[in-house]
């Protein structure tokens, strides 16, 4: 059984379906990502499966609990990290932390110690007594993070958390989600980053208008719009060389659809199942053709995204 | 429940705008009511004599020699006892004497010409002699034998500003020490706390706080239990710093003081009830709208100008009834209205608190 069931999720506001027919499955201890562009239903799906919402249709399950009739205990297995910096400026890190952790009832040695894991764990260990209002946009991202995570929740789900950081703290965000997913961590994962749905991602889920438009892993979204990839190599040839047998032998290698020159570049298409293009490079070797520069082009999730559902995300 | 009231502690105490505004203003405004309109308490202009005469053929003995020693106190006043009214009503209405008085028992009637200063200079006169007759009996019902030392003192010009009763040498201090306090409350009470809730939502911890396993009710119940001390802080800090640094006097005796306190404080919990339902139930801004309502009601109770010239538009608003109530306690030791407003304070902040619970329960939380 995956560990969160979403089954046929509806969820109306007046006459606006903003989730229509929605089901997907999380797996436990998968980071999942959810990409969609503004208003897609991505914030409301997650509003309902954190239980800060209520839903018209279907089921979610958490665990193998109803999060309607459990809710309590589903709000102790999650921990959410909102899009929005939700701190209190007026309280420390450690404070703000602490707080949080203790409505998820840590107390006592547990609760500081708890608290004081999660500032580590996020790189303010020596921020403790340092106020939000005087952190920096990407520290104030990580407390944020921490503050979702104190209580040691086995589902964390974080709502687009690198929006407005830095390079360096981007870095440590993925890094900590990583680590998360090694300490057997769920994570549900939404944001408009591409690069880091694809980085981190164990499967991802397209949502547009409210409805699932394709799920899987990012090899299995991209083979759903194209078989192969596609090499460029930059080379010279002297006029007599005889490209048509370059291009007649590149094509007869296993894994290759086919191959095609254009002024003095090889474009070759290679099965997307194929990961090593060394045996290629080495044919075009034997012909005496110099390697100018070779680039490997493999459809990312945007291109997938713009296939998929006929505009661009953002 | 309590995490959550200590955190809004936390936050008041860490807010400078917050302390400012509960602590500082109050005692800032006491500072220039107390000390700098004190000294404008002198007339703009001399209005001259003032010419009237009066009747005292409807009233005792005692009431007409009072009156009398009183009105004929004052050299400005040209004072002359009359017993025809319609030659009296008449040389009013020519201008020829400024107004007519007659006493009835202890009430007093005037029919004035067209002079309003002069007109609002008699009116304060008499309201001044009303006080001091209302003081003189209640000091011979509570403590007769305070009565001789208060008699044996000269009443000089000052005494409209200030006036002697149980004992205690009263200034407007003591009045605009209460005030302020009824302000603050009705001020910061409602209107702070309609914001909490709205607070949370600017700081994006709301859906945050409701997300934990923390019953919504125990999160409801510690923003309100978070914002007492704040009250006790404003009104504590206020009085204090009146008697500290004006001299202001409050009841003559611990347990007087003590029932006003209590009293001023039921008040804040009620005012800081209102708003919070005022916040939960309101989908605009509930500060716009309490704010203005706020100013109107103590403007119109007269809030500012008790005991001096102006009256009030309604002596049935609330800010109006409070400081009756704590001004017959302090300046009368009359504890009876008091405990009234205290229970009825009690009363709305139970009934509004369960009132904001289940409308906060049944609050969606986006």
């Amino acid at each position: 059984m995956a560990f969160v069931e979403v089954k046929k999720l509806i969820k109306n506001y007046g006459e606006f379906c903003a989730v229509d027919n929605l089901s997907f499955e999380v797996e436990e201890g998968e980071i999942f990502g959810l990409i969609g562009p503004n208003g897609a239903g991505k914030s409301t799906t997650i509003n309902v499966i954190t239980t800060l919402d209520d839903f018209n249709g279907g089921s979610v399950t958490i665990s193998g609990l109803d999060i309607v009739k459990n809710c309590s205990q589903i709000r102790g297995l999650v921990g959410v990290v909102p899009q929005e910096i939700a701190l209190y400026p007026y309280l420390t890190a450690l404070e703000n932390v602490k707080f949080f952790a203790s409505l998820y009832g840590l107390k006592g040695k547990e609760l500081h110690e708890s608290a004081m894991k999660a500032l580590q764990f996020t790189g303010l260990a020596d921020k403790v007594d340092m106020k939000p209002k005087k952190m920096s946009g990407g520290m104030k991202r990580r407390l944020n993070i921490a503050c979702g995570i104190a209580h040691h929740p086995k589902l964390i789900v974080m709502d687009e958390p690198t929006v407005g950081v830095d390079a360096q703290s981007r870095e440590h965000i993925m890094n900590s989600i990583l680590t998360l997913k090694e300490k057997g961590a769920t994570v549900i994962y939404t944001s408009h980053y591409m690069h880091e749905v694809e980085t981190i991602c164990d499967r991802i889920a397209i949502i547009d208008h409210g409805q699932l438009v394709a799920s899987g892993t990012e090899q299995e979204l991209v083979s759903m719009i194209t078989d192969c990839r596609t090499i460029r190599v930059k080379t010279k040839w002297s006029a007599d060389f005889d490209v048509n047998k370059l291009t007649t032998t590149l094509s007869a290698l296993p894994g290759v659809n086919g191959a095609s020159v254009d002024e003095n570049v090889i474009k070759i298409d290679v099965k997307l199942t194929e990961n090593d293009f060394s045996y290629i490079i080495d044919e075009i070797r034997k012909f005496g053709l110099p390697l100018i520069s070779v680039n490997c082009e493999t459809p990312d999730l945007d291109a997938v995204f713009l296939a998929l559902t006929g505009h661009d995300i953002r | 429940m309590l995490k959550v009231a200590i955190k809004e502690m936390k936050g008041y105490f860490r807010s400078p705008v917050a302390v400012f505004m509960t602590v500082f203003f109050p005692c800032l405004l006491i500072y220039v009511l107390g000390t700098m309109l004190q000294s404008l308490d002198i007339s703009d202009h001399s209005i001259g004599d003032i010419k009237i005469q009066y009747n005292l053929s409807d009233t005792d003995k005692y009431n007409a020699e009072a009156f009398e020693s009183f009105i004929t106190g004052i050299d400005m006043v040209k004072a002359e006892e009359t017993s025809d009214k319609d030659n009296a009503l008449s040389l009013t209405d020519k201008g020829e004497i400024n107004a007519y008085i007659e006493l009835h028992g202890s009430d007093i009637k005037m029919f004035t010409g067209d002079n309003d200063t002069i007109n609002r200079a008699l009116k304060s006169m008499l309201g001044s002699y009303n006080t001091m007759a209302d003081t003189y009996k209640n000091i011979a019902m509570v403590n007769p034998s305070a009565l001789q030392d208060v008699i044996s003192k000269d009443i000089s010009e000052t005494s409209y500003v200030e006036q002697n009763g149980l004992g205690v040498t009263r200034s407007m201090i003591d009045y605009y020490a209460v005030s302020v306090i009824v302000m603050m409350i009705f001020m910061s009470g409602i209107t702070g706390q309609s914001e909490v809730f709205k607070e949370e939502k600017n700081a994006n911890t709301y859906s945050r706080l409701l997300l934990t396993t923390t019953p919504k009710l125990s999160v409801f119940f510690g923003k309100v239990i978070g914002s007492i001390p704040m009250s006790v802080i404003t009104v504590g800090a206020t009085m204090i710093f009146a008697v500290v640094f004006f001299g202001a006097n409050y009841c003559s005796d611990i347990l007087g003081n003590v029932l006003l306190v209590v009293m001023l404080l039921s008040v804040s919990l009620a005012a800081t009830a209102l708003g919070t339902v005022a916040g939960l139930v309101m989908k605009i801004p509930a500060a716009s709208v309490l704010m203005p309502i706020c100013w109107q009601m103590l403007f119109f109770s007269g809030t500012f100008s008790k005991e001096i010239f102006i009256e009030g538009y309604s002596t049935s608003l609330p800010p109006y009834l409070i400081q009756q109530a704590a001004f017959d306690l302090t300046l009368f030791g009359d504890g009876s209205g008091a405990i009234v407003v205290t229970l009825v304070s009690l009363a709305i902040f139970v009934i509004l608190t369960i009132i904001g619970a289940a409308v906060f329960a049944k609050k969606k939380a986006v």
